[in-house]
């Protein structure tokens, strides 16, 4: 259903908006500025890591939905977001076709470049809502191509694939200094940047699609900076994530005073229920439940009927 | 002398005019429809020929048959089509829009002189773009505009008995069963005499129940529902505002001042058909269909002006009426007829190029499509069906293009077929409503995510519409 027919997306919007205002009025502009002394670290969380069969973060789509979802939206995380829905359709119905991944493998290997012979995805032209400039590589594209080509070693047992999972995954592991998105100061321990941006952003979604990429690659196989960087990720987010919380609500970023809407609010549910399959971190329970139990997933259900 | 022409010379006149048309007609047969729509109606025509609804084809992958349930509209028109299909088949069944053109005028003429008219007149029935344009067409206006003369000509033809308006009522209702709107108008007229002289009641209620029959049982055949009907778009004051403008060039500039003569008729049955055109004109005000917005502005006033065929007639009728005393210059009436024999002859050339175009299109496309697959919009909602269809000819395998999404079916395709070939049209102008082309857009976006184009081309059919062709494997 379109979103803007829903009387709840459309309150909750104006809310959320309001509530977005009043805390740039109160705060500034820069969240990260304010909460970054406030940030207490844990320890390393117990955690296992295993593979989600069905890629769970897109769990509410079939290719049907994605399809009336994206509409004409051409951009390639969006190529890879089918990619991958439609991989869990044919887990869904017990019906894998190697060859279609194999040509969604074509299709996204021809958008990489390479340095230093690993695959970079680069993202063209600016976002100027992250003051970004030029071409970039983001952590969430690295990591959504990464899961796929995890699968499709699932699905094939050619462990080209599972080296191409791994050379997807490192370029956004390395610092900004190196090419990379990962950040570190003293407030953050290790946060794989969505937007490449100078000071820290830490976009919480696009942060967790690097975790999931990350836990899952490593159930196939050792890698000493993919676990590093898990690890390390891992302690970063439980950190961060009760000042992301404000409210009844989640920050988008910490770059802006934007608060998730319902339609991230979905998916960061279902990331966050990925995440604790493929982690069994416990500590991520009550922000599942807290985000599994709000009316907000009510809305969310309605617009991607 | 009403025209100042003798009756000899007025016959002359227009005989040779119809001989000319006719002539020209058979030199320019429609090689094939310009409007969607017709190959809906040929579609079903061939379908009934063959005493079924629709047209259908075996899956040749899964053996399932699907019909082609692209016809949407009362079946009268496609009823007609069938008879002169099943007469003298598909390439000839344009036999039957020429038939019921030169039926039409020929009952118009009969109706001006008989009734002491004004004769040369009938020349802008041929002026009106659509009737001509129509007549090289499978629309249902032709259909409509015959029925409208026929009733005229029944009209102004007999006296009053219940015998006529029994008559009368029979065709308003029968011509329901080609297009909903002539029921207004000519069913209009009859409701309006049945008030002002409220005889014969059993005749006009028989009349008018036997009439609607036809299309009743039609749709119980075809639709499974005796009162299915189809709203190509909705009704609304909103869009009369949207509308005026071109309802106004078509009444006053189209029809030379078309509304002003209408008003201006005292002849016989002055109310019930000045009446019954006011209701007829409102009710397309009110209507939410503006072809303009699809075909642009030329192309879409010639589309939506058909829809105003069925009051030709009665235009044709009320000049008759007004210079039913005046003598005009004999220079002028020939001059006139001149036009008239030029603009019967170029447009109809005209026709047959365009129609020409479309047709060497298709044969284009079986002629080098054809082998494997070849999937395509069933629908009828798209204007590939203008290129790829029965008209023309088959393919050996086919299916929907909406299968092309239909991942477990392209699996059983490509186990046994090395290829598939997709055909969609590509327009740069809106040329069809955009939410028809975003589904085969979808279909082909999935289909394209998944399999590899290994061809790929387009025949330009004109500067803002190609024929795609791709060919995809797994």
């Amino acid at each position: 259903m379109n979103r803007f027919l829903i009387p709840s997306y459309i309150f909750n919007s104006i809310r959320i908006k309001a509530k977005a205002m009043r805390l740039r009025s109160k705060y500034g502009k820069y969240p990260y500025k304010i909460l970054k002394d406030k940030v207490v670290y844990p320890e390393l969380p117990t955690y296992e890591v295993s593979f989600s069969e069905v890629y769970h973060s897109f769990a509410y789509f079939d290719m049907k939905k994605a399809r009336k979802h994206y509409g004409k939206r051409r951009q390639f995380i969006i190529d890879v977001m089918y990619a991958i829905i439609d991989y869990n359709d044919m887990m869904n119905e017990g019906q894998m076709d190697e060859r279609i991944l194999i040509q969604y493998v074509t299709n996204i290997g021809k958008q990489a470049r390479y340095v230093d012979g690993l695959p970079h995805f680069i993202v063209k032209g600016g976002y100027s809502k992250f003051d970004l400039e030029g071409d970039v590589i983001s952590g969430i594209i690295q990591a959504k191509v990464s899961s796929f080509f995890l699968r499709v070693f699932h699905v094939t047992q050619d462990t080209k694939y599972l080296g191409w999972s791994k050379s997807a995954l490192l370029p956004c592991l390395n610092p900004r200094n190196k090419g990379g998105v990962m950040i570190s100061s003293d407030a953050i321990k290790c946060w794989v940047e969505e937007y490449d941006t100078a000071k820290p952003s830490m976009v919480l979604n696009g942060f967790v699609f690097v975790l999931i990429a990350a836990a899952e690659y490593l159930s196939f196989e050792e890698d000493y900076q993919i676990r590093k960087s898990l690890e390390d990720g891992l302690i970063t987010l439980l950190a961060w994530l009760p000042h992301f919380r404000y409210g009844d609500d989640y920050l988008y970023s910490m770059y802006h005073w934007d608060i998730s809407n319902v339609n991230y609010w979905g998916v960061m549910k279902y990331q966050f229920e990925h995440l604790y399959k493929v982690t069994n971190v416990q500590e991520l329970q009550p922000i599942i439940n807290h985000l599994s139990e709000h009316k907000n997933m009510d809305t969310f259900k309605k617009i991607m009927e | 002398m009403k025209s100042g022409l003798s009756y000899k010379m007025n016959d002359i006149l227009f005989y040779g005019l119809l001989l000319v048309t006719g002539i020209v007609y058979l030199f320019t047969l429609p090689q094939g429809g310009l409007i969607s729509d017709e190959y809906t109606y040929i579609n079903s025509a061939l379908a009934i020929q063959d005493g079924i609804p629709y047209l259908g084809y075996v899956d040749p992958f899964t053996n399932e048959y699907f019909e082609y349930k692209n016809s949407h509209y009362t079946m009268g028109n496609a009823f007609w089509i069938a008879l002169w299909t099943k007469c003298f088949g598909i390439k000839w069944a344009f036999l039957g829009s020429l038939f019921l053109l030169l039926g039409s005028m020929t009952l118009l003429y009969k109706s001006l002189r008989r009734e002491g008219l004004f004769i040369p007149c009938i020349g802008l029935a041929l002026l009106y773009p659509a009737t001509l344009i129509f007549a090289h067409s499978f629309m249902s206006g032709m259909p409509s505009l015959g029925l409208v003369c026929l009733f005229i000509y029944l009209l102004f033809g007999r006296e009053e008995s219940a015998k006529k308006w029994f008559f009368l009522t029979f065709i308003a209702a029968f011509s329901f069963w080609f297009r909903e709107t002539n029921v207004l108008l000519l069913g209009g007229i009859c409701l309006i005499h049945f008030i002002q002289d409220r005889r014969w009641f059993v005749y006009y209620a028989l009349g008018g129940i036997i009439g609607f029959l036809p299309r009743l049982i039609s749709a119980w055949w075809a639709y499974d529902d005796p009162f299915y009907y189809i709203l190509g778009a909705g009704f609304s004051f909103q869009n009369v505002l949207d509308n005026f403008v071109l309802y106004a060039l078509l009444t006053v500039v189209l029809m030379p001042l078309g509304v002003v003569f209408l008003m201006l008729y005292k002849g016989r049955y002055r109310y019930p058909i000045l009446l019954s055109i006011l209701a007829f004109l409102l009710l397309y005000l009110l209507y939410g269909y503006n072809a303009i917005a699809y075909s642009g502005p030329l192309t879409g006033t010639i589309v939506m002006s058909r829809f105003l065929l069925p009051i030709l007639p009665f235009y044709v009728i009320s000049i008759g009426w007004f210079f039913r005393d005046v003598a005009l210059p004999v220079w002028l009436i020939y001059s006139f007829y001149g036009v008239v024999f030029a603009v019967s002859i170029g447009v109809q050339i005209y026709m047959h190029r365009e129609a020409s175009l479309h047709a060497s299109v298709a044969n284009k496309i079986y002629e080098n499509y054809d082998g494997g697959l070849v999937m395509f919009d069933h629908s009828g909602w798209t204007n590939v069906i203008r290129y790829v269809n029965p008209f023309y000819g088959s393919f050996k395998m086919q299916t929907d293009i909406s299968r092309l999404a239909d991942r477990n079916y392209m699996t059983t395709v490509f186990d046994s077929v090395e290829s598939v070939t997709t055909l969609h049209t590509l327009n740069t102008t809106n040329a069809e409503k955009q939410s028809n082309t975003d589904k085969i857009t979808d279909y082909l976006d999935i289909g394209l995510r998944r399999y590899s184009v290994i061809e790929s081309d387009s025949i330009l059919i004109k500067n803002d519409l190609q024929m795609v062709r791709l060919k995809l494997k797994r």
